[in-house]
């Protein structure tokens, strides 16, 4: 509990309060008291009048006037000594505000210490590198992506296209000539030939049956 | 504030005399004490003075013509003592007047405590006077919602502050005046 009392300790602010505080609970003994009594001087005042004491009745009229000025007196005092106290209490509460803000500061200051500018620009550079390296990347991907390139390599390829259809197959030479192989050469040919042969046929019915008409 | 509503034990003529069994005089003390402090609850009492207060209407029934003696009163007392429910006023003669703790100290303490966080007053100094004399107009002190402001007896808070103090939630200091005693209190 040691922190704790020491945490707890009486500054000499403290005390100045008190002292303006114990003052300001005097005046206010003070006013219940004098109020009292210029209640008191009024009953005394009617006792008076009622007797017929004219004199001792405006005397104690008197006094109560002069006490109620001294009440609105010690009115204005009280309103004086809260108002000075309140602006005590204030300043005692701006005080702790600018202390917390210098500690705020103070760790701001640290901390800004501990953050290296070097480091920080090695730091930017390196993020930097990065980010040019992943645009390199993203640039190839996209240009190998891209619609044009692709339009590009299919026009090549149709252009490959023609140009095999129009060139004579240079693949297709003349076969080599081995004996084992003429005579399925030979055969293959025949039915190669027929089947030439039938569609030959069919297109020479063909033929046939669009003249017919015309034979008629 | 409502006239305290006596109980039905208050018209039963016996009770004004010490029974002679121990065990019927035991029920009886207690029903007294309980009587004593929902009345000084009731009507704020803080101080019971022996001789003055035999006289009220507590300790007597003029409707079955009775009251309780003296000894009786002082017998109950010295066993509320025992019990923590009054202490007696030792700056003036023996069994002459006590405190009534319709609240115990403690309780006190803790009422206060909440109040005064309540109305976020820790560690601003208060003066005793203030904290006594509640003034409905600036700093009344309300401690229980359901009642209304009152002024607790400076003996009583003085025991309640010294609590505090041993649970380190107040600091009490004096001024240049030994009367003007400051109390800052901490959460």
């Amino acid at each position: 509990m040691g922190s704790s009392s020491s945490k707890h300790s009486v500054s000499d602010s403290d005390k100045a309060i008190l002292e303006l505080k114990v003052q300001r609970d005097k005046l206010q003994k003070y006013q219940n008291q004098i109020t009292k009594v210029s209640q008191r001087e009024l009953q005394i005042a009617k006792l008076n009048l009622e007797k017929g004491n004219k004199e001792r009745a405006l005397l104690a009229l008197k006094k109560k006037k002069y006490q109620e000025q001294l009440i609105s007196q010690t009115n204005d005092q009280l309103l004086n000594l809260s108002k000075l106290l309140q602006t005590i209490e204030f300043s005692l509460i701006q005080k702790d505000v600018i202390n917390g803000l210098k500690i705020g500061n103070q760790v701001l200051v640290s901390l800004n210490k501990e953050t290296n500018i070097q480091d920080v620009e090695n730091l930017l550079m390196d993020t930097q590198e990065a980010i040019e390296y992943q645009n390199e990347i993203s640039e190839l991907l996209s240009t190998n992506l891209s619609p044009e390139s692709e339009e590009a390599a299919l026009q090549d390829l149709a252009e490959l296209q023609l140009q095999l259809m129009n060139s004579p197959p240079k693949n297709k030479l003349p076969e080599p000539v081995i004996n084992s192989n003429i005579q399925n050469q030979n055969e293959n040919n025949k039915e190669s030939n027929r089947v030439s042969i039938s569609s030959e046929d069919s297109k020479n019915s063909e033929k046939l049956a669009d003249m017919e008409p015309i034979a008629i | 504030m409502p006239p305290f509503e006596f109980p039905k034990i208050h018209d039963f003529p016996p009770f004004y005399t010490k029974q002679p069994v121990r065990k019927t005089w035991e029920v009886q003390r207690r029903n007294w004490a309980d009587l004593i402090l929902s009345y000084c609850k009731a009507s704020k009492k803080f101080l019971l003075n022996v001789s003055q207060d035999l006289q009220s209407d507590l300790f007597n029934n003029k409707n079955i013509n009775r009251s309780l003696s003296r000894d009786v009163l002082v017998e109950i007392l010295e066993y509320m003592n025992g019990e923590g429910e009054i202490e007696w006023d030792t700056s003036v003669g023996k069994q002459t007047q006590c405190f009534v703790y319709w609240r115990k100290p403690a309780e006190w303490a803790s009422l206060i405590h909440t109040w005064i966080t309540s109305q976020g007053l820790e560690n601003n100094v208060i003066t005793f006077f203030e904290l006594t004399n509640p003034d409905p107009d600036t700093n009344e002190l309300i401690l229980d919602p359901n009642e209304e402001v009152f002024a607790i007896h400076s003996h009583v808070m003085n025991r309640a502050l010294k609590i505090l103090k041993t649970q380190g939630k107040v600091t009490l200091f004096t001024g240049s005046d030994a009367d003007s005693l400051g109390i800052k209190f901490h959460s």
